[in-house]
C-alpha cells in the first residue's frame, strides 16, 4: 500500500510550493518528477489538453474520487491567477479525514481478510501435516 | 590436514577480500572492520577445530562468501531505514537551529557533524550541500533525492528558509503519520502468519523426528505448497489497496 493517498501527495506539492515562493506549475513539475501512481498520469494529460485549450471534461469524468476532481478544479483556478493556499489548507484537512476514514475501514477490514487464506490454504496444510503419518501408514496397508 | 587447513586460508582470504572491497566503498566503517576481522578469522579457524573433511570445507568457505555478498543489501536496508526514522527529527534539529540565530549551512554541518544521530544518507546530504558537490549516491530511493533537492533549494535561497523547512517537515510528518497506521493495520496479519508458520515449522520437525518412516512426501510437499501459497497471500494483503480518496 502508498503510504500516502495519490490526492493527498499532489496537494501537499501543490502547498508545499506554494509555501515556498513558487508557482504552481513549479510545484507541478516537482510532483511529476516524485510521484508515479494513477493520479502524475492523469494530471499530466490534463495539464497538456488545458495548455492546448481543448476541453478536460473527459478526464474529470473519469476520475472516480471526488477528491481528485476537486483538486483539479482547484489547481485550474490557481494556474488561472487566483489564490489558492486558503483553498488547499481547507482541503487538506478533508482528504486528511477521509484518507484516515478509508485506513480505519482497511484496519477493521483486514483481520476478516486474513482469515480467508488462513482457513483455505494454512489450516489445511498444517491438517495434511498432522495426519501425513496416518496416511503413509494407510498407503502402507493398501 | 593440510590441504584443510589450505582451504581454509583460502577461504578465510577470500571472505576478507570481499570485506575489504566493502570497506573501500565505504559499506563497511573503520570502527567495525577491526572487528569483522577478528571474527572471520575466528569462523575460518572452526573447519580445522572440528577437523571437518574437504568438501565440507569448501561448502562452508562458500556459504561465508554467499553471507559476505549479502552485507552490502542489509547494510543499505539499514541505512534507509534509519534514514526514515531519523528524517523528522534532523528538520527538528534544523529549524530548532535556524530559530536559535544560526545559519542554515551552520544548522546542516551540525547534521553532517553529528554522532551516529542521523544516520548515513542524512550525513552524506548534509555534507554534499555544504561542499556544494551534485548528488552522487547511485540507485538512491525517491525519497533519498526529494530530500537532498528540498535542502539544497533551502540552501540556495536568500530568504524564508524556516518557513520552507518547516512546510517540508509538516509534509514528512503526515507522511510518516500515514505509513505508521498503514504499517499497523498490516502487521497484525503478518504477526499471525508468523506465529502459524513457526507452528508449522514445528509440526514438520516433530513429524520428521518421530514418524519418518510412515511419512509419504507427496503430502508433505502438498502441505508445504499450501502453505507457502497461504503466507504469501497474507503478506500481499497490505500491498494490493489502492487508495480510493
Amino acid at each position: 500500500m502508498e503510504s500516502l493517498s495519490p490526492s493527498l501527495k499532489l496537494l501537499l506539492c501543490m502547498k508545499l510550493s506554494l509555501e515556498r515562493g513558487e508557482s504552481l506549475r513549479q510545484g507541478l513539475q516537482y510532483y511529476f518528477s516524485g510521484a508515479s501512481d494513477e493520479l502524475t498520469v492523469l494530471v499530466a494529460q490534463w495539464l497538456a489538453l488545458r495548455d492546448q485549450g481543448a476541453s478536460t471534461l473527459k478526464i474529470k469524468k473519469s476520475i472516480s474520487s471526488q477528491y481528485r476532481r476537486v483538486l483539479l478544479d482547484v489547481i485550474d483556478r490557481g494556474l488561472k491567477g487566483e489564490s489558492i493556499l486558503p483553498i488547499l489548507s481547507t482541503l487538506e484537512t478533508e482528504i486528511i479525514q477521509a484518507c484516515t476514514e478509508e485506513l480505519e475501514r482497511r484496519t477493521t477490514l483486514l483481520p476478516m481478510k486474513a482469515l480467508i487464506p488462513l482457513l483455505l490454504l494454512q489450516f489445511p496444510a498444517l491438517a495434511i501435516l498432522f495426519l501425513s503419518p496416518l496416511f503413509g501408514q494407510l498407503m502402507h496397508f493398501i | 590436514m593440510l590441504t584443510s587447513t589450505l582451504i581454509s586460508m583460502f577461504g578465510w582470504m577470500s571472505v576478507r577480500r570481499i570485506f575489504i572491497k566493502l570497506f573501500e566503498k565505504k559499506i563497511v566503517s573503520v570502527e567495525n572492520f577491526f572487528g569483522i576481522d577478528v571474527f572471520i578469522l575466528s569462523l575460518s579457524t572452526l573447519p580445522l577445530f572440528f577437523q571437518w573433511n574437504r568438501v565440507f570445507c569448501c561448502l562452508y568457505f562458500l556459504f561465508l562468501m554467499f553471507l559476505a555478498s549479502l552485507v552490502p543489501f542489509w547494510v543499505e536496508l539499514r541505512r534507509k531505514s534509519e534514514f526514515n526514522e531519523s528524517l523528522v527529527s534532523a528538520m527538528d534539529a534544523i529549524l530548532l537551529s535556524l530559530k536559535s540565530g544560526k545559519s542554515f549551512r551552520d544548522s546542516l554541518g551540525e547534521i553532517s557533524t553529528a554522532e551516529a544521530q542521523y544516520g548515513f544518507y542524512l550525513k552524506e546530504i548534509a555534507s554534499l550541500i555544504l561542499l556544494r558537490q551534485t548528488f552522487s549516491i547511485k540507485n538512491s530511493d525517491p525519497k533519498i533525492q526529494r530530500v537532498y533537492f528540498e535542502l539544497k533549494m533551502a540552501d540556495q535561497s536568500t530568504h524564508r528558509i524556516a518557513d520552507r523547512i518547516k512546510s517540508f517537515r509538516y509534509q514528512l510528518k503526515v507522511e510518516e503519520n500515514f505509513r505508521q497506521k498503514s504499517r499497523m493495520a498490516t502487521l497484525q496479519a503478518r504477526a499471525q502468519s508468523i506465529i502459524v508458520g513457526i507452528l508449522y515449522f514445528l509440526a514438520l520437525i516433530f513429524d520428521f523426528v518421530n514418524f519418518s518412516k510412515n511419512l509419504d512426501f507427496k503430502f508433505i510437499g502438498i502441505s508445504f505448497l499450501l502453505f507457502i501459497f497461504g503466507t504469501f497471500w497474507i503478506w500481499n494483503l497490505g500491498r494490493s489497496h489502492q487508495w480510493k480518496v
